[in-house]
């Protein structure tokens, strides 16, 4: 198999099409979880006192030097007094009173794909060869009328070639899926726009916020 | 991990022993009540710890939240916070930590 056949063979386009699919499913999962919260927060409710006022009055107070003996004068001293009033309590909800849920956003996501191929090739190739020689030689006489000599040889060679080839070859992939979570800003139109309206002061006083 | 806001609602009635249970819950998992009302409570706990604390049968849902700086309320809801957090946090040890810190850096 070719170096570009395996890299076609990795399933790119599946990959990203799953990827893309688990964030956009993981993105409304949590776009609900985060509506879920702001329904709560909008159904919660708690009395807001706006305004304590403290308004000190000065109240002096006349202290007899000796309480047995009212000959001997009193004394002017400076007391205060405090007079507290509390505003209205105002019925406002968690949210309106500046609590909002975490909206999260998949900022980045990265696919990464590592392959790496591993070819070797190895080859031998050997001969042995060997020789035998041998030589025979005989010397005798037959029946005493002459002189008989043989001489014998023999010659031997072995040749072994041998021829082996090994060839390997492996491929190894790796991938790798990340993603990065980070909170968001809500979105403008899911946020209320809060118009509030101060009725106490003349001209009233409008206050919004978002 | 972070340690992040959420507001945990309850899924019945306000109930004084439920309510109670659930502070347990989150001081146990190492997190701070910062504000408890009728419906539900904002606290302070660390991501890891969410799945076991929406575990409980009471809690209805648990969602991250946010202080709006400019929300109608929110500088009196900063300071209810940080009334709480701090009848929460043990400034002994923390006195504790930070001068044994600097014996170490000096």
């Amino acid at each position: 198999m070719s170096i570009g056949a395996d890299l076609l063979a990795v399933p790119f386009g599946d990959m990203i099409l799953s990827m893309a699919t688990a964030i956009a499913q993981s993105q409304k999962e949590l776009d609900k979880a985060s509506l879920v919260t702001l329904r709560e927060l909008a159904g919660t409710h708690f009395n807001f006192i706006e305004n304590i006022t403290e308004v000190l009055v000065p109240n002096p107070q006349t202290v007899d030097l000796d309480p047995n003996d009212p000959s001997k004068g009193s004394i002017v001293v400076t007391g205060v007094d405090v007079k507290t009033t509390v505003g209205p309590n105002v019925d406002l909800t968690l949210l309106q009173a500046g609590l909002t849920p975490t909206f999260y956003q998949f900022t980045e996501s990265k696919i990464e794909v590592k392959i790496s191929l591993h070819m070797a090739t190895e080859a031998s190739f050997g001969i042995n060869v060997s020789h035998d020689f041998s030589v025979d030689e005989n010397v005798g006489f037959d029946d005493g009328s002459g002189f008989t000599y043989s001489r014998a040889t023999t010659w031997a060679s072995h040749v072994d070639a041998s021829y082996a080839a090994k060839y390997s070859y492996s491929a190894d992939g790796s991938s790798l899926l990340s993603t990065t979570l980070k909170p968001a800003p809500p979105p403008q139109r899911v946020m209320p726009r809060f118009i509030s309206v101060n009725a106490f002061f003349s001209p009233p006083q409008v206050n919004i916020s978002q | 991990m972070a340690t992040q806001m959420y507001f945990i609602a309850f899924r019945n009635q306000f109930n004084q022993q439920t309510s109670h249970e659930i502070q347990q819950l989150v001081h146990d998992s190492g997190g701070f009540i910062l504000m408890v009302t009728r419906t539900g409570q904002v606290v302070v706990v660390d991501d890891s710890q969410v799945p076991l604390i929406t575990k409980h049968p009471s809690v209805k849902s648990m969602g991250g939240v946010t202080l709006n700086p400019h929300g109608v309320a929110a500088q009196r809801l900063q300071r209810i916070f940080a009334e709480n957090l701090s009848k929460q946090i043990d400034l002994s040890m923390l006195q504790q930590q930070a001068t044994s810190t600097n014996r170490r850096t000096s």
